[in-house]
């Protein structure tokens, strides 16, 4: 009985109160009064002498028979020790029985603030638990780290023998296996099938913690890997369910307590707070490194640019480009060929990056030797192609390209076009596209390029350009199409070439409107003196 | 009654009253202290083994409890603990560089206070 009633009577006869009491029940009673305990062992004992009796004149250390006056001291209807005196007075029976009830609720009391400070115990222990698992994994940005961190700590806190922590991937939402700890190795398969389909996705899909205790399904209770008793609680960032966290098998056989799940959850929130900021963190640093790249690339392709178009006899010549928000591919170039002749080259390379700026710089020193060898413009097409094609293919790019080859003698232009945008020739006021066949290099290893001759009359010009221009889109997604570039071309063909250029991108500018340009825009411009 | 074997000095009772329950529920016997003079005396009276030194007391602080024992050839064998905020970095140096024989931050672990000391306690009777 003594052990389900923890009050030790001699440690509450210690107190300094109950020696007043003892003094003043001793008093009333005209006799020595003692607080004894179940064994009969004296707790406490007042201290003057009343009357003349053997018990007063020699207090015993201990009773060994019933003394003339005893009261028991009682906590819930238990005896936890007892009040006795010699009983001389008449009114010694009365205070024994006074002082040991006076006992009584003092245990009682003692009882509710050893319950208090049992409970305020358990929440401490759980502050600084979560204190403890906050602090340690606020510096932490791996997600699996987090997760076997707080698994460690929250099964030794909780005493839970088995344990797991799941996360949502990223990019397809399903949940992960992420920590995981207690399990056996060789038997995750039929774990999860059982884990994840009878509880990780209830508590995912509600975002509400549960308590699976041992009795309600013990029909695979019983040597399921984290078969019930468990507690599971969802992991939350804001509203939204990130992954769970569950225990199973308390140690000692018990079911899990709903203190253990409030636990459970308060951790879990501080969990999912966590891994939603090392994600963030993740994809911050993820943006500073493509950030980082698009600026590398723009200063590549910037480099790769002439810094002014040629002075050729018989002819003017200009470029303009503009680089998109997202850097862009576009490339454009003069080469000084045999016999005065100066080519000019504009192109795209897919892509987006680094990759596609050094294919550019290497595409630059491909045409430089491929233009040195001389040839027709469809014949330096089909060596720029063989020259790349190794390159492109590894890298899986593809790039379009015109190459233009101007010759003041005959004032004509030589084109081959790779699979890029027509040309525009602007003649007396109107435009016509030049069509030219052609595949994109890099898809073929060998190929003919046909060559379009154009003969250029005083006062034409020829404007080349890359997509960046015509597939521009507006808010509703309309490109802004070969038709309304040729109109502005139309307008604007007697302009100075910088003007007519500065109008064709004008015009695609108040297409776009609020929209942004997100690829780049590239124009060159001959005109026939 | 059991010979007192820990001190707690502290001015705050909430944590006075949590380490003593701790520590009577784990089986020590307890002595409590509100401030350093009280538990400078109560040292001398009743010799605890370890003291639990709250660095910030009326009357005589931590720092000078622990100064106070380390220099006195009777209380030097004492174990002190000296209890700091989590993140005082500069109150744990202090207390260590005035004579605790170790630390301990706020709030801490019940079951691991008396996982320590009865640690510590086997370690000064070997």
């Amino acid at each position: 009985m003594e052990s389900e009633n923890p009050i030790n009577i001699s440690e509450l006869a210690s107190h300094p109160s109950v020696a007043d009491l003892l003094e003043s029940c001793a008093t009333i009673a005209g006799a020595r009064v003692f607080i004894v305990d179940l064994a009969g062992a004296v707790a406490a004992r007042s201290e003057a002498r009343r009357c003349a009796c053997p018990l007063c004149s020699s207090p015993p250390e201990r009773f060994e028979c019933a003394p003339p006056v005893r009261a028991e001291v009682r906590l819930g209807g238990e005896v936890i020790g007892a009040v006795c005196s010699c009983g001389a007075g008449a009114s010694a029976a009365e205070a024994a029985a006074c002082l040991a009830r006076a006992l009584g609720m003092k245990a009682a009391d003692q009882a509710d603030l050893d319950s208090l400070s049992e409970e305020l115990l358990s929440k401490y222990e759980e502050i600084n638990l979560i204190y403890d698992i906050s602090g340690a994994i606020a510096s932490i940005f791996d997600e699996r780290r987090i997760a076997e961190r707080v698994l460690d700590r929250v099964m030794q806190a909780i005493g839970a023998e088995r344990g797991l922590v799941m996360v949502t991937n990223k990019k397809t939402g399903e949940l992960e296996l992420t920590a995981a700890a207690g399990l056996p190795a060789n038997a995750s398969a039929e774990w999860r099938s059982f884990f994840e389909g009878r509880v990780c996705d209830d508590v995912a899909g509600a975002g509400k913690a549960v308590v699976v205790d041992g009795r309600r399904d013990s029909a695979v209770g019983g040597d399921l890997l984290m078969g019930p008793p468990m507690v599971c609680s969802p992991l939350l960032a804001g509203e939204r369910v990130i992954g769970v966290i569950a225990l199973a098998r308390k140690g000692g056989g018990g079911d899990f307590t709903s203190g253990d799940l409030k636990l459970l959850n308060a951790i879990a929130s501080a969990t999912g707070i966590a891994i939603q900021n090392a994600r963030l963190v993740e994809e911050a640093k993820e943006q500073e490194r493509l950030r980082r790249e698009l600026e590398i690339a723009a200063s590549i392709q910037a480099s790769l640019l002439p810094d002014a178009p040629p002075q050729v006899e018989g002819a003017q010549i200009a470029a303009r480009t503009i680089a998109a928000e997202r850097v862009g591919g576009d490339y454009y170039g003069f080469f000084q060929g045999a016999g005065g002749r100066t080519s000019l080259v504009i192109a795209d390379v897919s892509g987006h990056s680094i990759a596609a700026a050094l294919m550019a710089a290497t595409l630059r020193s491909v045409i430089r030797a491929a233009t040195a060898q001389g040839g027709t413009a469809s014949e330096v097409m089909g060596r720029i192609n063989r020259m790349m094609y190794p390159d492109l293919e590894s890298a899986e790019m593809l790039v379009s390209m015109l190459y233009i080859e101007y010759d003041p003698g005959s004032s004509t232009l030589g084109i081959a076009n790779a699979g890029h945008n027509r040309p525009i020739l602007w003649r007396g006021g109107e435009c016509s596209l030049v069509k030219i066949p052609g595949i994109l290099l890099g898809v073929l290893p060998q190929h003919v390029f046909p060559e379009e001759r154009l003969p250029l009359l005083p006062g034409d010009v020829a404007l080349f350009y890359t997509d960046g221009l015509v597939e521009a889109e507006d808010e509703s997604h309309e490109p802004y199409g070969d038709d309304r570039l040729m109109a502005v071309a139309a307008a604007n063909g007697s302009l100075p070439l910088d003007r007519l250029m500065e109008a064709c991108l004008e015009g695609v500018r108040r297409h776009v409107g609020a929209e942004t340009l997100y690829d780049d825009v590239t124009m060159i411009a001959i005109r026939q003196k | 009654m059991a010979e007192t074997s820990i001190l707690v000095a502290d001015d705050e009772p909430f944590i006075v009253r949590l380490l003593t329950f701790a520590l009577k529920k784990g089986g020590f016997a307890v002595t409590e202290a509100r401030d350093g003079e009280e538990a400078l005396g109560l040292l001398r009276a009743r010799r605890p083994k370890i003291v639990f030194v709250d660095a910030m007391m009326p009357k005589m602080n931590g720092y000078e409890l622990c100064r106070a024992v380390k220099s006195d050839p009777e209380l030097r064998g004492t174990y002190l603990i000296m209890l700091t905020a989590k993140g005082q970095d500069s109150d744990r140096d202090r207390g260590l560089e005035a004579g605790a024989d170790e630390y301990m931050t706020k709030p801490f672990s019940p079951s691991q206070v008396i996982q320590r000391v009865t640690e510590i306690l086997q370690s000064l009777k070997g």
